[in-house]
């Protein structure tokens, strides 16, 4: 009995003690505290050639009015962790990560190769693995700085735009840093970014950034970045247009979902890529009695499908030649099938390989019908 | 095999078929959580998270290319904690107007909802252009609100929106007061809404009519209305004119203010409301039209007439029916020689007596045809009398 309550006493002391602890940490006010929201990164060339990090960092200032003030805080140091040093001097306030939202990357640091700040990041464990990651053109400082009624940081905004891409144009929703973590560390997979740009009057996503391995490949206009996602995606929405002449046109707002197969012969490898668009109208003047004859209907989804057609095939050619990245992800399944690890480089085996797309269109609504 | 093992075997199977029970309800209770879930997971979005609009705009420009361009502005409700709100223009620009949604998506940082809206704001570029290629991305969408009003705007229809009215969050909620009372004092139809306009566009014999406004000086101003002969506007009439157009073309009652004034001391205003009857016989050759305005209200100012009894009374219902048949048969003058439309939709009622579909342009016709106006004006009260 003697001996337990040594040890219960030990115990209870334990507890007691660790108690005491935890309630002399101090806890700080959220007024005391720099909160993150969107992380910026470029890259600046010093006069001597070196080359120096530069973070800005835009927090929320809280007041008692209920007005919140968005602060720019950057460091500025010969890397990305060193920068938090030089920050934090720029600061009266203590740095809290864990909330950003976004982290808006320079065009340069792309070219320039993200795995150096993607170890920093990775590193991090209170960071927020959710934030979403966009490329953008100019000094990302400016595009945290950008002041829009109504919003207490650019970053909500532009963070608003990527989640809701994806209801047009065939955005995917996968640009988050978790996400992105496995893009660059899997083999066969390939990183797309959305590319965003400052306008005159306001942001504005402008296409997409296709990284090959770690590095900036190109920067695909708003047609090509369609097209890609909707032979990169498995599911995804957007519309498409058959247009004429002036007043010749019929819009569709479609679903789209993607299949590979994949078949290997000898050393070439052979990818069949089958897209099922289903959706609905949206404005029609081009096809008349599209609502009522079925004729007329199974002719448009014919010419739809052979529009969008020609429009990957032509997509997936310039990227044999002229990208040479498998910005398909078609590595991935051709890995997943045949073996990994076997030292292949799919950029270039996707380059060489045969790739056809077979399209099917499908009409479910036509709303009221036509005018 | 004796009966004993017989009854193990029994037994056993009977324990087999417990555990496939288990196993089966398990797997059930598995599905049933995972459909509970799964089904509060569904995207559920608070209005905050979409972009509500109260407008939106119609442009049409042409590019340096010479193709033709729509760009179509949204006013958005930015709302905040409190009772702040904000406004915003969100426009997307596309060859075509469905695909101006999927370009505003890039700019924008909410979906956007498509049918809430009261007013719709039409330049003077796309209306001139023509608006059949629009009405069909309306008329195809389930999801608008048809009883939204149309106005035609000078300019940009981005200015008209981005117009600050102060106490209001966005400038479409005033536009969309202003059309709905100008109809209490200018003789305005309150019909100037989609659902009329594709009437309108597709009926023989009709012609649509919208409110025309532009930003003046002193703030957002509905000047007149626009005429248009099929799908384009062609000319556009000032309000004092619209005024008399409105009385010989609406089947509806209107009330507005009508004056004789003689010189500045001498003057008398009226506010009644008008009715008009059409009657339409076919002549050798043409059509013979005749409007009757009934007009029925009372005096609200009068220097011209020192006493009010019952003969001066007369006198004035008179000279105000003198007055309006004179100012109506200018306005149809102008019509059928300046114009060349049928804007007081006369075409409708002669295919309606003489039969449709035979291919006659009615804008023509009325422009040849004898159209006679007649207005039977009667005054009720006289109000505490003259000073």
């Amino acid at each position: 009995m003697k001996k337990y309550k040594n040890i219960i006493f030990l115990i209870i002391l334990i507890i007691f003690g660790g108690y005491l602890r935890t309630g002399q940490e101090k806890i700080e006010n959220i007024e005391e505290l720099d909160i993150a929201v969107g992380i910026g990164y470029s890259l600046k060339q010093d006069v001597d050639g070196s080359v120096k990090h530069v973070v800005p960092i835009s927090s929320i200032v809280y007041k008692e009015d209920g007005v919140n003030v968005n602060s720019i805080k950057t460091g500025e140091a010969n890397t990305v962790a060193l920068s938090r040093e030089d920050r934090q001097r720029k600061s009266d306030r203590k740095f809290f990560l864990g909330t950003e939202k976004l982290y808006i990357f320079e065009e340069s640091v792309a070219m320039f190769g993200i795995y150096v700040p993607f170890e920093t990041l990775f590193k991090n464990p209170v960071l927020n693995d959710d934030g979403f990651w966009v490329i953008c053109k100019g000094k990302s400082e400016d595009y945290l700085k950008y002041k829009i009624q109504g919003y207490d940081t650019p970053a909500d905004y532009v963070t608003g735009m990527i989640r809701n891409a994806s209801s047009y144009n065939f955005f995917q929703k996968n640009y988050r840093l978790k996400d992105i973590y496995l893009m660059v560390g899997s083999e066969g997979r390939s990183l797309a970014l959305p590319y965003i740009e400052l306008k005159e009057k306001g942001f504005e996503i402008t296409g997409m950034a296709i990284f090959n391995k770690d590095k900036l490949a190109a920067v695909l206009d708003i047609e090509d970045s369609k097209t890609m996602n909707i032979l990169r995606s498995d599911k995804s929405r957007g519309m498409l247009t058959i247009e004429g002449n002036e007043n010749d046109f019929i819009n569709y707002n479609a679903k789209c979902k993607r299949k590979v197969k994949c078949t290997k012969e000898g050393d070439k490898y052979k990818f069949i890529i089958d897209l099922k668009f289903n959706g609905e109208v949206v404005n029609n003047v081009m096809y008349k009695k599209l609502s009522s004859k079925v004729e007329v209907k199974e002719k448009f989804e014919k010419d739809m499908a052979k529009k969008i057609e020609g429009r990957c095939t032509e997509f997936i050619d310039k990227m044999k030649n002229q990208y040479k990245d498998d910005c398909l992800e078609l590595g991935r399944i051709a890995a997943a099938k045949y073996g990994r690890d076997t030292g292949v480089d799919w950029n270039e085996v996707i380059s060489n390989s045969d790739i056809k797309v077979n399209v099917k269109v499908k009409v479910e609504k036509v709303g009221r019908g036509e005018f | 095999m004796n009966s004993s093992s017989y009854k193990e075997v029994e037994t056993v199977n009977q324990i087999k078929n417990m555990k496939n029970i288990k196993n089966i309800l398990l797997i059930c209770v598995c599905v049933i959580i995972y459909t509970y879930y799964s089904a509060a997971m569904v995207d559920e979005k608070t209005i905050e998270e979409y972009d509500v609009s109260s407008g939106f705009g119609v442009d049409l420009y042409r590019d340096a290319a010479g193709t033709v361009k729509y760009s179509i502005p949204f006013s958005v409700l930015v709302f905040r904690g409190g009772n702040r709100q904000y406004s915003m223009i969100k426009t997307g620009e596309a060859p075509t107007g469905a695909e101006t949604r999927q370009n505003r998506q890039l700019k924008t940082d909410k979906q956007f909802l498509i049918g809430s809206q009261k007013v719709l704001v039409f330049s003077e570029s796309l209306v001139g252009y023509g608006l059949k290629y629009n009405a069909d991305i309306e008329f195809n969408n389930t999801k608008i609100n048809d009883r939204a009003i149309i106005v035609v705007c000078e300019g940009r229809t981005e200015d008209i929106l981005r117009y600050k009215v102060k106490g209001y969050a966005s400038s479409p909620e005033y536009i969309e007061g202003m059309v709905k009372n100008s109809m209490t004092n200018d003789f305005f139809s309150r019909e100037y809404t989609i659902l009329n306009m594709y009437v309108r566009l597709d009926t023989e014999g009709r012609n649509l009519v919208l409110p025309y406004m532009k930003i003046s000086d002193k703030g957002l101003e509905i000047t007149g209305l626009a005429l248009f002969k099929g799908d384009k506007m062609v000319n556009k009439v000032e309000v004092d004119e619209a005024k008399f157009m409105n009385m010989m073309r609406e089947n509806e009652l209107l009330r507005g203010y009508l004056s004789i004034q003689k010189n500045s001391d001498e003057f008398m205003n009226f506010y009644g409301n008008t009715k008009r009857r059409v009657k339409c016989n076919k002549v050798k050759e043409g059509y013979e039209f005749e409007i009757i305005i009934d007009i029925k209200g009372d005096v609200i100012a009068n220097t011209l007439y020192k006493e009010f009894n019952g003969k001066t009374k007369k006198e004035l219902e008179k000279a105000l029916s003198k007055d309006v048949e004179k100012k109506c048969s200018e306005f149809i003058n102008k019509m059928q020689n300046e114009y060349k439309i049928d804007c007081l939709e006369l075409g409708m009622y002669a295919a309606s007596k003489y039969g449709r579909d035979t291919g006659v342009d009615w804008n023509e016709v009325v422009s040849n045809s004898v159209i006679k106006v007649k207005a039977n004006v009667k005054v009720d009260k006289v109000g505490r009398g003259a000073y």
